[in-house]
Protein backbone atom coordinates (compact mmCIF):
# COMPACT_ATOMS: atom_id res chain seq x y z
CA UNK A 1 0.00 0.00 0.00
CA UNK A 2 1.59 3.25 -1.10
CA UNK A 3 0.55 6.67 0.08
CA UNK A 4 1.27 9.93 -1.69
CA UNK A 5 4.04 10.58 0.82
CA UNK A 6 5.78 7.27 0.27
CA UNK A 7 5.56 7.61 -3.51
CA UNK A 8 7.13 11.07 -3.31
CA UNK A 9 9.83 9.79 -0.95
CA UNK A 10 10.57 6.89 -3.29
CA UNK A 11 10.77 9.18 -6.30
CA UNK A 12 13.14 11.53 -4.50
CA UNK A 13 15.30 8.64 -3.42
CA UNK A 14 15.27 7.19 -6.93
CA UNK A 15 16.33 10.55 -8.38
CA UNK A 16 19.28 10.77 -6.02
CA UNK A 17 20.31 7.19 -6.75
CA UNK A 18 20.07 7.79 -10.51
CA UNK A 19 22.05 11.00 -10.15
CA UNK A 20 24.66 9.27 -8.03
CA UNK A 21 24.90 6.40 -10.53
CA UNK A 22 25.54 8.93 -13.30
CA UNK A 23 28.61 10.21 -11.43
CA UNK A 24 30.20 6.76 -11.29
CA UNK A 25 32.54 5.26 -13.81
CA UNK A 26 30.85 2.70 -16.05
CA UNK A 27 32.71 -0.08 -14.31
CA UNK A 28 31.61 0.99 -10.83
CA UNK A 29 28.03 1.54 -12.00
CA UNK A 30 27.92 -1.90 -13.58
CA UNK A 31 29.46 -3.40 -10.45
CA UNK A 32 26.93 -1.76 -8.14
CA UNK A 33 23.95 -2.90 -10.18
CA UNK A 34 25.34 -6.37 -10.75
CA UNK A 35 25.59 -6.76 -6.96
CA UNK A 36 22.49 -4.94 -5.76
CA UNK A 37 20.08 -5.23 -8.66
CA UNK A 38 20.98 -8.57 -10.18
CA UNK A 39 22.17 -10.08 -6.89
CA UNK A 40 25.44 -11.50 -8.21
CA UNK A 41 27.59 -13.02 -5.47
CA UNK A 42 30.66 -11.13 -4.28
CA UNK A 43 33.04 -13.93 -5.10
CA UNK A 44 31.62 -14.20 -8.62
CA UNK A 45 32.17 -10.51 -9.25
CA UNK A 46 35.64 -10.89 -7.73
CA UNK A 47 36.42 -13.74 -10.13
CA UNK A 48 35.26 -11.67 -13.08
CA UNK A 49 37.52 -8.79 -12.08
CA UNK A 50 40.41 -11.07 -11.18
CA UNK A 51 40.68 -9.80 -7.62
CA UNK A 52 40.12 -11.38 -4.21
CA UNK A 53 36.67 -11.46 -2.65
CA UNK A 54 38.04 -9.36 0.20
CA UNK A 55 39.08 -6.65 -2.21
CA UNK A 56 35.78 -6.83 -4.01
CA UNK A 57 33.96 -6.44 -0.72
CA UNK A 58 36.09 -3.40 0.02
CA UNK A 59 35.20 -1.92 -3.37
CA UNK A 60 31.51 -2.52 -2.77
CA UNK A 61 31.81 -1.08 0.73
CA UNK A 62 33.30 2.10 -0.71
CA UNK A 63 30.47 2.31 -3.23
CA UNK A 64 27.88 1.96 -0.47
CA UNK A 65 29.65 4.61 1.57
CA UNK A 66 29.66 6.87 -1.47
CA UNK A 67 25.91 6.35 -1.93
CA UNK A 68 25.34 6.98 1.76
CA UNK A 69 27.26 10.24 1.48
CA UNK A 70 25.24 11.26 -1.58
CA UNK A 71 22.01 10.58 0.30
CA UNK A 72 23.22 12.52 3.32
CA UNK A 73 24.15 15.48 1.12
CA UNK A 74 20.57 15.52 -0.11
CA UNK A 75 19.44 15.25 3.52
CA UNK A 76 17.75 11.93 2.85
CA UNK A 77 17.71 9.68 5.86
CA UNK A 78 16.56 6.07 5.68
CA UNK B 1 11.38 -0.03 6.25
CA UNK B 2 14.81 0.92 5.09
CA UNK B 3 15.24 -1.95 2.65
CA UNK B 4 11.73 -1.42 1.26
CA UNK B 5 12.53 2.24 0.52
CA UNK B 6 15.81 1.34 -1.15
CA UNK B 7 14.11 -1.46 -3.04
CA UNK B 8 11.31 0.78 -4.26
CA UNK B 9 13.82 3.40 -5.32
CA UNK B 10 16.04 0.88 -7.07
CA UNK B 11 13.13 -0.19 -9.25
CA UNK B 12 13.21 3.32 -10.64
CA UNK B 13 16.86 3.09 -11.71
CA UNK B 14 17.13 4.13 -15.33
CA UNK B 15 16.62 1.28 -17.72
CA UNK B 16 19.74 2.11 -19.68
CA UNK B 17 21.79 1.52 -16.54
CA UNK B 18 20.17 -1.88 -16.01
CA UNK B 19 20.77 -2.80 -19.63
CA UNK B 20 24.34 -1.54 -19.35
CA UNK B 21 24.91 -3.69 -16.25
CA UNK B 22 23.35 -6.68 -17.95
CA UNK B 23 25.50 -6.48 -21.05
CA UNK B 24 28.81 -5.02 -19.84
CA UNK B 25 31.71 -7.20 -18.75
CA UNK B 26 33.51 -5.92 -15.68
CA UNK B 27 37.09 -4.84 -16.32
CA UNK B 28 39.73 -7.22 -15.06
CA UNK B 29 42.43 -5.82 -12.82
CA UNK B 30 45.99 -6.18 -14.13
CA UNK B 31 47.37 -9.57 -13.18
CA UNK B 32 50.24 -8.00 -11.28
CA UNK B 33 47.75 -6.96 -8.61
CA UNK B 34 46.97 -10.46 -7.59
CA UNK B 35 48.65 -11.62 -4.45
CA UNK B 36 47.65 -15.20 -3.97
CA UNK B 37 50.17 -16.05 -1.33
CA UNK B 38 49.10 -17.44 2.00
CA UNK B 39 45.50 -17.80 0.91
CA UNK B 40 46.16 -19.59 -2.33
CA UNK B 41 44.74 -22.87 -1.10
CA UNK B 42 41.70 -21.32 0.50
CA UNK B 43 38.31 -20.25 -0.64
CA UNK B 44 38.00 -16.67 0.55
CA UNK B 45 34.53 -15.51 1.22
CA UNK B 46 33.24 -12.17 2.22
CA UNK B 47 29.98 -12.47 4.02
CA UNK B 48 28.01 -9.59 2.56
CA UNK B 49 25.43 -9.43 5.27
CA UNK B 50 25.41 -5.65 5.52
CA UNK B 51 24.82 -5.22 1.83
CA UNK B 52 22.68 -8.23 1.20
CA UNK B 53 20.40 -7.62 4.12
CA UNK B 54 19.84 -4.06 3.08
CA UNK B 55 18.72 -5.05 -0.35
CA UNK B 56 17.62 -8.61 0.04
CA UNK B 57 13.93 -8.02 -0.42
CA UNK B 58 14.54 -6.25 -3.65
CA UNK B 59 16.47 -8.72 -5.67
CA UNK B 60 14.66 -10.48 -8.46
CA UNK B 61 14.46 -13.71 -6.50
CA UNK B 62 12.87 -16.27 -8.74
CA UNK B 63 13.11 -14.15 -11.81
CA UNK B 64 15.33 -11.83 -13.73
CA UNK B 65 15.03 -8.92 -16.03
CA UNK B 66 14.46 -11.29 -18.85
CA UNK B 67 11.94 -13.60 -17.26
CA UNK B 68 8.83 -11.47 -17.32
CA UNK B 69 6.20 -11.33 -19.94
CA UNK B 70 6.52 -14.86 -21.17
CA UNK B 71 3.50 -16.99 -20.58
CA UNK B 72 2.51 -20.56 -20.04
CA UNK B 73 -0.92 -21.08 -21.42
CA UNK B 74 -2.17 -17.58 -22.13
CA UNK B 75 -1.31 -15.99 -18.81
CA UNK B 76 1.96 -14.27 -17.98
CA UNK B 77 4.91 -15.43 -15.95
CA UNK B 78 5.74 -12.59 -13.61
CA UNK B 79 9.10 -11.73 -12.08
CA UNK B 80 7.50 -11.51 -8.66
CA UNK B 81 4.83 -14.15 -8.24
CA UNK B 82 2.38 -13.71 -5.38
CA UNK B 83 0.94 -17.22 -5.56
CA UNK B 84 -2.66 -18.14 -6.24
CA UNK B 85 -5.72 -17.90 -4.02
CA UNK B 86 -6.21 -21.47 -2.83
CA UNK B 87 -9.45 -23.32 -2.07
CA UNK B 88 -10.65 -24.31 1.37
CA UNK B 89 -10.08 -27.92 2.37
CA UNK B 90 -10.91 -30.23 5.28
CA UNK B 91 -8.47 -31.99 7.60
CA UNK B 92 -10.35 -35.22 6.79
CA UNK B 93 -12.21 -35.87 3.60
CA UNK B 94 -16.00 -36.12 4.11
CA UNK B 95 -18.31 -37.10 1.25
CA UNK B 96 -21.35 -35.63 2.97
CA UNK B 97 -19.89 -32.10 2.88
CA UNK B 98 -20.11 -30.06 -0.30
CA UNK B 99 -19.25 -26.45 -1.00
CA UNK B 100 -20.40 -23.52 -3.08
CA UNK B 101 -17.57 -21.05 -3.58
CA UNK B 102 -17.61 -17.42 -4.68
CA UNK B 103 -14.49 -15.29 -5.04
CA UNK B 104 -14.76 -11.50 -5.03
CA UNK B 105 -11.91 -9.19 -6.12
CA UNK B 106 -12.33 -5.64 -4.85
CA UNK B 107 -10.06 -3.12 -6.60
CA UNK B 108 -10.94 -0.06 -4.58
CA UNK B 109 -8.21 2.36 -3.52
CA UNK B 110 -6.72 1.29 -0.18
CA UNK B 111 -7.53 4.64 1.43
CA UNK B 112 -8.30 8.22 0.47
CA UNK B 113 -4.60 9.14 0.39
CA UNK B 114 -3.77 6.36 -2.04
CA UNK B 115 -2.97 7.29 -5.59
CA UNK B 116 -3.10 3.85 -7.08
CA UNK B 117 -4.58 0.42 -6.67
CA UNK B 118 -1.96 -2.10 -5.60
CA UNK B 119 -3.37 -5.50 -4.85
CA UNK B 120 -6.96 -6.51 -4.34
CA UNK B 121 -9.14 -7.13 -1.34
CA UNK B 122 -10.26 -10.69 -1.85
CA UNK B 123 -13.32 -12.23 -0.25
CA UNK B 124 -13.23 -15.99 -0.70
CA UNK B 125 -16.67 -17.17 0.43
CA UNK B 126 -17.93 -20.72 0.88
CA UNK B 127 -21.26 -22.22 1.78
CA UNK B 128 -20.57 -25.61 3.31
CA UNK B 129 -23.51 -28.00 3.21
CA UNK B 130 -24.01 -31.17 5.21
CA UNK B 131 -26.14 -33.74 3.37
CA UNK B 132 -26.00 -36.31 6.19
CA UNK B 133 -28.58 -36.88 8.89
CA UNK B 134 -26.27 -35.96 11.73
CA UNK B 135 -24.55 -32.78 12.83
CA UNK B 136 -20.96 -32.56 11.61
CA UNK B 137 -18.09 -30.91 13.44
CA UNK B 138 -15.33 -30.58 10.91
CA UNK B 139 -11.85 -29.07 10.87
CA UNK B 140 -11.54 -26.70 7.92
CA UNK B 141 -8.18 -25.59 6.58
CA UNK B 142 -7.60 -22.42 4.59
CA UNK B 143 -4.22 -22.22 2.80
CA UNK B 144 -2.57 -19.01 1.66
CA UNK B 145 0.79 -18.11 0.13
CA UNK B 146 2.95 -15.71 2.10
CA UNK B 147 6.04 -15.17 4.19
CA UNK B 148 6.62 -14.53 7.87
CA UNK B 149 7.86 -10.99 7.21
CA UNK B 150 4.61 -9.97 5.49
CA UNK B 151 2.23 -12.04 7.54
CA UNK B 152 0.60 -9.05 9.22
CA UNK B 153 -0.66 -7.90 5.81
CA UNK B 154 -1.28 -11.32 4.29
CA UNK B 155 -3.13 -13.20 7.01
CA UNK B 156 -6.76 -13.83 5.99
CA UNK B 157 -9.51 -13.07 8.48
CA UNK B 158 -11.84 -16.05 8.82
CA UNK B 159 -15.49 -15.89 9.74
CA UNK B 160 -17.80 -18.86 10.32
CA UNK B 161 -21.52 -18.21 10.27
CA UNK B 162 -20.78 -14.49 10.46
CA UNK B 163 -18.68 -14.85 13.61
CA UNK B 164 -14.97 -14.23 13.67
CA UNK B 165 -13.12 -17.52 13.93
CA UNK B 166 -9.89 -17.93 15.88
CA UNK B 167 -7.94 -20.27 13.64
CA UNK B 168 -4.62 -21.88 14.45
CA UNK B 169 -1.80 -20.96 12.09
CA UNK B 170 0.56 -23.56 10.64
CA UNK B 171 3.46 -22.83 8.33
CA UNK B 172 4.71 -25.05 5.55
CA UNK B 173 8.39 -25.02 4.68
CA UNK B 174 10.03 -22.79 2.07
CA UNK B 175 8.02 -23.36 -1.09
CA UNK B 176 10.73 -22.71 -3.69
CA UNK B 177 14.12 -24.11 -4.58
CA UNK B 178 17.65 -23.04 -5.37
CA UNK B 179 19.67 -22.45 -8.50
CA UNK B 180 23.14 -21.54 -9.69
CA UNK B 181 24.62 -18.10 -9.97
CA UNK B 182 23.43 -15.69 -12.64
CA UNK B 183 25.16 -16.60 -15.87
CA UNK B 184 26.62 -19.78 -14.41
CA UNK B 185 26.21 -23.15 -16.03
CA UNK B 186 26.26 -25.61 -13.15
CA UNK B 187 22.80 -27.22 -13.07
CA UNK B 188 23.33 -28.58 -9.56
CA UNK B 189 24.51 -25.35 -7.99
CA UNK B 190 22.35 -23.87 -5.25
CA UNK B 191 23.81 -20.45 -4.55
CA UNK B 192 20.69 -18.48 -5.39
CA UNK B 193 17.07 -18.53 -4.40
CA UNK B 194 14.54 -19.77 -6.95
CA UNK B 195 11.07 -18.94 -5.70
CA UNK B 196 8.01 -20.40 -7.37
CA UNK B 197 6.91 -18.28 -10.31
CA UNK B 198 3.74 -19.99 -11.50
CA UNK B 199 0.64 -21.75 -10.28
CA UNK B 200 2.02 -24.92 -11.82
CA UNK B 201 4.92 -24.62 -9.39
CA UNK B 202 2.44 -24.62 -6.53
CA UNK B 203 0.67 -27.56 -8.16
CA UNK B 204 3.88 -29.60 -8.13
CA UNK B 205 4.46 -28.58 -4.53
CA UNK B 206 1.03 -29.39 -3.17
CA UNK B 207 -0.67 -32.02 -5.24
CA UNK B 208 0.68 -35.10 -3.47
CA UNK B 209 -0.29 -33.75 -0.04
CA UNK B 210 3.16 -34.23 1.49
CA UNK B 211 3.88 -30.51 1.87
CA UNK B 212 0.64 -29.90 3.73
CA UNK B 213 1.06 -32.87 6.07
CA UNK B 214 4.61 -31.70 6.85
CA UNK B 215 3.23 -28.27 7.71
CA UNK B 216 1.12 -29.84 10.46
CA UNK B 217 4.00 -31.94 11.82
CA UNK B 218 6.15 -30.84 14.77
CA UNK B 219 9.19 -28.71 14.08
CA UNK B 220 12.65 -30.20 14.66
CA UNK B 221 14.15 -29.27 18.04
CA UNK B 222 17.83 -28.37 18.07
CA UNK B 223 18.49 -30.01 21.40
CA UNK B 224 22.18 -30.80 20.89
CA UNK B 225 24.80 -29.20 23.12
CA UNK B 226 27.22 -26.92 21.33
CA UNK B 227 30.25 -24.86 22.27
CA UNK B 228 29.59 -21.15 21.84
CA UNK B 229 32.46 -18.68 21.49
CA UNK B 230 31.22 -15.16 22.15
CA UNK B 231 33.22 -12.03 21.27
CA UNK B 232 32.88 -8.93 23.45
CA UNK B 233 34.84 -5.88 24.60
CA UNK B 234 36.21 -4.91 21.22
CA UNK B 235 39.30 -2.73 20.91
CA UNK B 236 41.04 -1.24 17.88
CA UNK B 237 43.15 1.85 17.16
CA UNK B 238 40.88 4.82 16.44
CA UNK B 239 42.62 5.78 13.21
CA UNK B 240 41.64 2.54 11.46
CA UNK B 241 37.98 2.81 10.40
CA UNK B 242 37.86 -0.72 9.05
CA UNK B 243 40.08 -2.46 11.59
CA UNK B 244 39.40 -6.16 11.44
CA UNK B 245 39.66 -8.94 13.96
CA UNK B 246 40.15 -12.48 12.71
CA UNK B 247 40.03 -15.80 14.49
CA UNK B 248 41.64 -18.79 12.84
CA UNK B 249 41.81 -22.47 13.67
CA UNK B 250 41.81 -25.88 12.03
CA UNK B 251 39.02 -28.46 12.27
CA UNK B 252 38.26 -31.90 10.95
CA UNK B 253 35.28 -31.07 8.71
CA UNK B 254 33.90 -34.58 9.18
CA UNK B 255 33.69 -34.09 12.93
CA UNK B 256 33.09 -30.38 13.39
CA UNK B 257 30.61 -27.94 11.90
CA UNK B 258 30.81 -24.20 12.50
CA UNK B 259 27.95 -21.73 12.57
CA UNK B 260 28.74 -18.04 12.70
CA UNK B 261 26.85 -14.89 13.57
CA UNK B 262 28.02 -11.29 13.19
CA UNK B 263 31.07 -12.01 11.04
CA UNK B 264 31.90 -10.26 7.76
CA UNK B 265 34.46 -12.46 6.08
CA UNK B 266 36.14 -15.81 6.16
CA UNK B 267 38.37 -18.37 4.57
CA UNK B 268 37.73 -22.05 4.23
CA UNK B 269 40.74 -24.19 3.46
CA UNK B 270 40.60 -27.67 2.01
CA UNK B 271 42.75 -28.88 4.89
CA UNK B 272 40.23 -27.83 7.53
CA UNK B 273 41.69 -24.37 8.03
CA UNK B 274 39.07 -21.80 9.00
CA UNK B 275 39.37 -18.07 9.45
CA UNK B 276 36.42 -15.86 10.41
CA UNK B 277 36.78 -12.10 10.57
CA UNK B 278 34.71 -9.07 11.47
CA UNK B 279 35.13 -5.34 11.28
CA UNK B 280 35.72 -4.12 14.81
CA UNK B 281 32.44 -2.37 15.70
CA UNK B 282 32.56 1.27 14.62
CA UNK B 283 36.25 0.83 13.89
CA UNK B 284 37.14 2.44 17.17
CA UNK B 285 37.94 1.48 20.71
CA UNK B 286 35.08 0.27 22.76
CA UNK B 287 35.31 -0.37 26.45
CA UNK B 288 32.09 -2.28 26.55
CA UNK B 289 29.99 -4.44 24.34
CA UNK B 290 28.08 -2.61 21.68
CA UNK B 291 25.06 -3.76 19.75
CA UNK B 292 27.17 -6.09 17.66
CA UNK B 293 26.74 -9.70 18.64
CA UNK B 294 29.46 -11.90 17.28
CA UNK B 295 29.74 -15.55 18.03
CA UNK B 296 30.78 -18.89 16.66
CA UNK B 297 28.80 -22.04 17.36
CA UNK B 298 30.81 -25.25 17.26
CA UNK B 299 28.81 -28.42 16.60
CA UNK B 300 30.57 -31.73 17.17
CA UNK B 301 34.21 -31.86 18.20
CA UNK B 302 35.27 -28.60 19.79
CA UNK B 303 38.04 -26.47 18.35
CA UNK B 304 41.21 -27.15 20.29
CA UNK B 305 43.20 -24.03 19.65
CA UNK B 306 42.66 -20.73 17.92
CA UNK B 307 44.60 -17.61 17.00
CA UNK B 308 43.36 -14.04 17.12
CA UNK B 309 44.92 -11.50 14.75
CA UNK B 310 44.09 -7.89 13.98
CA UNK B 311 44.28 -6.38 10.49
CA UNK B 312 44.13 -2.82 9.16
CA UNK B 313 41.06 -3.65 7.06
CA UNK B 314 39.09 -6.60 5.76
CA UNK B 315 42.05 -7.95 3.80
CA UNK B 316 43.35 -10.57 6.25
CA UNK B 317 46.69 -10.93 4.51
CA UNK B 318 50.30 -11.07 5.56
CA UNK B 319 51.73 -7.55 5.76
CA UNK B 320 48.35 -6.07 6.65
CA UNK B 321 48.45 -7.00 10.33
CA UNK B 322 47.57 -4.40 12.94
CA UNK B 323 48.54 -4.28 16.59
CA UNK B 324 46.08 -3.13 19.21
CA UNK B 325 43.06 -5.06 17.93
CA UNK B 326 41.52 -7.24 20.57
CA UNK B 327 38.35 -8.79 21.90
CA UNK B 328 37.37 -10.92 24.84
CA UNK B 329 36.40 -14.44 23.78
CA UNK B 330 34.34 -16.52 26.16
CA UNK B 331 33.37 -20.16 25.71
CA UNK B 332 30.15 -21.70 26.98
CA UNK B 333 28.47 -25.04 26.40
CA UNK B 334 24.80 -24.46 25.62
CA UNK B 335 21.76 -26.05 24.05
CA UNK B 336 21.65 -24.99 20.42
CA UNK B 337 17.99 -23.97 20.30
CA UNK B 338 18.57 -21.56 23.22
CA UNK B 339 21.40 -19.90 21.32
CA UNK B 340 19.42 -19.65 18.08
CA UNK B 341 16.47 -18.21 19.99
CA UNK B 342 18.68 -15.43 21.37
CA UNK B 343 20.11 -14.78 17.92
CA UNK B 344 16.59 -14.42 16.53
CA UNK B 345 16.00 -11.69 19.15
CA UNK B 346 19.27 -10.05 18.26
CA UNK B 347 18.58 -10.29 14.54
CA UNK B 348 15.26 -8.47 14.83
CA UNK B 349 16.82 -5.90 17.20
CA UNK B 350 19.46 -5.13 14.59
CA UNK B 351 17.63 -5.58 11.31
CA UNK B 352 13.94 -5.66 12.11
CA UNK B 353 13.52 -1.89 11.81
CA UNK B 354 10.95 -1.91 14.58
CA UNK B 355 8.84 -4.64 13.00
CA UNK B 356 7.79 -7.47 15.22
CA UNK B 357 7.15 -11.09 14.43
CA UNK B 358 3.56 -11.84 13.47
CA UNK B 359 3.81 -15.25 15.13
CA UNK B 360 5.05 -16.54 18.45
CA UNK B 361 8.81 -16.72 18.77
CA UNK B 362 8.47 -20.45 19.44
CA UNK B 363 6.85 -20.91 16.06
CA UNK B 364 9.47 -18.81 14.29
CA UNK B 365 12.27 -20.66 16.11
CA UNK B 366 10.70 -23.86 14.79
CA UNK B 367 10.65 -22.49 11.25
CA UNK B 368 14.29 -21.37 11.52
CA UNK B 369 15.27 -24.77 12.93
CA UNK B 370 13.40 -26.51 10.11
CA UNK B 371 15.10 -24.31 7.50
CA UNK B 372 18.50 -25.06 9.04
CA UNK B 373 17.84 -28.80 9.01
CA UNK B 374 16.44 -28.78 5.47
CA UNK B 375 18.94 -26.48 3.77
CA UNK B 376 21.62 -25.25 6.19
CA UNK B 377 24.72 -26.87 7.61
CA UNK B 378 22.61 -29.32 9.60
CA UNK B 379 21.12 -30.68 6.37
CA UNK B 380 22.23 -33.89 4.72
CA UNK B 381 22.22 -31.84 1.54
CA UNK B 382 23.64 -28.44 2.47
CA UNK B 383 22.76 -25.85 -0.15
CA UNK B 384 25.73 -23.90 -1.53
CA UNK B 385 24.10 -20.71 -0.30
CA UNK B 386 24.37 -21.75 3.34
CA UNK B 387 27.63 -23.71 3.33
CA UNK B 388 29.41 -21.02 5.34
CA UNK B 389 27.06 -21.40 8.28
CA UNK B 390 25.84 -17.81 8.53
CA UNK B 391 22.98 -17.86 11.01
CA UNK B 392 21.83 -14.43 9.76
CA UNK B 393 21.13 -15.93 6.34
CA UNK B 394 19.05 -18.70 7.84
CA UNK B 395 17.00 -16.36 10.04
CA UNK B 396 16.60 -13.80 7.29
CA UNK B 397 15.49 -16.28 4.68
CA UNK B 398 13.20 -18.23 6.98
CA UNK B 399 11.60 -14.84 7.55
CA UNK B 400 11.51 -13.57 3.96
CA UNK B 401 11.03 -16.55 1.67
CA UNK B 402 7.59 -17.58 0.51
CA UNK B 403 5.78 -20.59 1.88
CA UNK B 404 2.22 -21.81 2.20
CA UNK B 405 0.52 -21.12 5.51
CA UNK B 406 -2.57 -22.92 6.76
CA UNK B 407 -5.34 -21.63 9.01
CA UNK B 408 -7.18 -24.44 10.78
CA UNK B 409 -10.54 -23.87 12.43
CA UNK B 410 -13.62 -25.77 13.48
CA UNK B 411 -16.98 -25.57 11.72
CA UNK B 412 -20.21 -27.11 13.01
CA UNK B 413 -22.78 -27.89 10.31
CA UNK B 414 -26.23 -29.10 11.35
CA UNK B 415 -27.74 -32.19 9.72
CA UNK B 416 -29.04 -31.21 6.31
CA UNK B 417 -27.95 -27.64 6.91
CA UNK B 418 -25.43 -25.13 5.58
CA UNK B 419 -22.90 -22.75 7.12
CA UNK B 420 -21.13 -19.81 5.43
CA UNK B 421 -17.36 -19.54 5.82
CA UNK B 422 -15.49 -16.48 4.61
CA UNK B 423 -11.81 -15.67 4.19
CA UNK B 424 -11.04 -11.96 3.73
CA UNK B 425 -7.55 -10.89 2.76
CA UNK B 426 -5.52 -8.33 0.92
CA UNK B 427 -3.85 -10.09 -1.97
CA UNK B 428 -0.67 -8.59 -3.35
CA UNK B 429 -0.40 -8.87 -7.12
CA UNK B 430 2.16 -10.69 -9.19
CA UNK B 431 4.15 -8.14 -11.21
CA UNK B 432 7.25 -7.38 -13.23
CA UNK B 433 9.83 -4.99 -11.81
CA UNK B 434 9.36 -1.38 -12.81
CA UNK B 435 12.99 -1.13 -13.86
CA UNK B 436 12.84 -4.13 -16.17
CA UNK B 437 12.38 -4.03 -19.91
CA UNK B 438 9.36 -6.29 -19.69
CA UNK B 439 6.21 -5.62 -21.68
CA UNK B 440 4.32 -6.47 -18.51
CA UNK B 441 5.45 -3.45 -16.54
CA UNK B 442 2.48 -2.04 -14.69
CA UNK B 443 0.40 -5.18 -15.02
CA UNK B 444 -0.91 -6.86 -11.88
CA UNK B 445 -1.63 -10.58 -12.00
CA UNK B 446 -4.04 -12.53 -9.81
CA UNK B 447 -4.26 -16.31 -9.92
CA UNK B 448 -6.87 -18.57 -8.42
CA UNK B 449 -6.84 -22.36 -8.22
CA UNK B 450 -10.04 -24.32 -7.79
CA UNK B 451 -9.09 -27.79 -6.58
CA UNK B 452 -5.40 -27.80 -5.78
CA UNK B 453 -4.80 -29.26 -2.31
CA UNK B 454 -8.52 -29.52 -1.55
CA UNK B 455 -10.54 -32.62 -0.71
CA UNK B 456 -13.85 -30.71 -0.87
CA UNK B 457 -16.38 -31.26 -3.61
CA UNK B 458 -17.37 -27.92 -5.13
CA UNK B 459 -20.77 -27.94 -6.79
CA UNK B 460 -20.68 -24.28 -7.84
CA UNK B 461 -18.07 -21.60 -8.32
CA UNK B 462 -18.57 -17.92 -9.13
CA UNK B 463 -16.25 -14.93 -9.38
CA UNK B 464 -17.01 -11.23 -9.15
CA UNK B 465 -15.18 -7.94 -9.55
CA UNK B 466 -16.04 -4.71 -7.75
CA UNK B 467 -14.65 -1.16 -7.72
CA UNK B 468 -13.30 -1.56 -11.23
CA UNK B 469 -13.26 2.18 -12.06
CA UNK B 470 -9.48 2.35 -11.76
CA UNK B 471 -8.56 -0.77 -13.70
CA UNK B 472 -8.78 -2.40 -17.10
CA UNK B 473 -8.44 -6.09 -17.81
CA UNK B 474 -5.46 -7.07 -19.93
CA UNK B 475 -5.73 -10.86 -19.91
CA UNK B 476 -8.08 -13.31 -18.21
CA UNK B 477 -9.87 -16.62 -18.57
CA UNK B 478 -12.90 -15.77 -16.41
CA UNK B 479 -15.21 -14.20 -18.96
CA UNK B 480 -15.51 -10.75 -17.36
CA UNK B 481 -16.25 -7.79 -19.61
CA UNK B 482 -15.94 -4.40 -17.96
CA UNK B 483 -17.17 -2.58 -21.08
CA UNK B 484 -20.34 -4.69 -21.10
CA UNK B 485 -20.60 -4.54 -17.32
CA UNK B 486 -20.14 -8.28 -16.94
CA UNK B 487 -18.51 -8.32 -13.52
CA UNK B 488 -19.95 -11.55 -12.16
CA UNK B 489 -19.43 -14.91 -13.84
CA UNK B 490 -20.12 -18.56 -13.18
CA UNK B 491 -17.06 -20.74 -13.49
CA UNK B 492 -16.36 -24.39 -14.08
CA UNK B 493 -15.24 -25.85 -10.73
CA UNK B 494 -13.37 -28.61 -12.53
CA UNK B 495 -11.12 -26.17 -14.38
CA UNK B 496 -7.96 -26.06 -12.31
CA UNK B 497 -6.81 -22.48 -12.75
CA UNK B 498 -8.20 -19.02 -13.42
CA UNK B 499 -6.11 -15.93 -14.04
CA UNK B 500 -6.79 -12.22 -14.17
CA UNK B 501 -4.31 -9.58 -15.29
CA UNK B 502 -5.17 -5.93 -14.93
CA UNK B 503 -3.55 -2.56 -15.34
CA UNK B 504 -4.49 0.79 -13.90
CA UNK B 505 -6.31 3.34 -16.02
CA UNK B 506 -5.63 7.08 -15.91
CA UNK B 507 -8.66 9.26 -15.39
Amino acid sequence: MQTVETVIETNELAQVINCWLSTLSTDNRVLFLRRYWFGDAVYMLANECGISANKMAGRLYRLRQSLKKALEMEEISL
Amino acid sequence: MKEKKIFDALTEVREEYIEEARTTQLKRQPKGWKKWTAIAACAVIVFGISGVLLFQNFFPFGGSTGSGGAGHGENSTFMSYAGPVFPLTLSKSDNSITANRSVLYDFSLPNEDSIRVWGANVRDRYTLSNSSTEEKIIEAIYPFAGSFNQLHEQMPAITVNGQEALPTLYAGGYSGGFTGVYGGNDPDASFNILQLDSWEGYKSLLEDGHYQSSAFALYPVLSQEVAVYTFTYFEAPDEYDAATQAISFTIDPDKTTILQYGFNGGEIGVDGFRRYSYFVPNGMSRGKRGNDTKLLIVIGDDITDYTLQGYKNGACERGNELEGVSATVTRQVRVMSDVINELIDDFFDQYGDGNSLAVSQDMFLGAVSEFMVQYGVLSESVRDRYQHGMVEDIISEANNLKRVFYLKFEVTIPAGGSVPVTADMHKEPSYDFACSSSDNKGIQGYDMVTRLGSNLYFDALTAELTSTDNIEIVRQNYGFSLSQEVTKVELDPTQEHYYLEIRLVEH
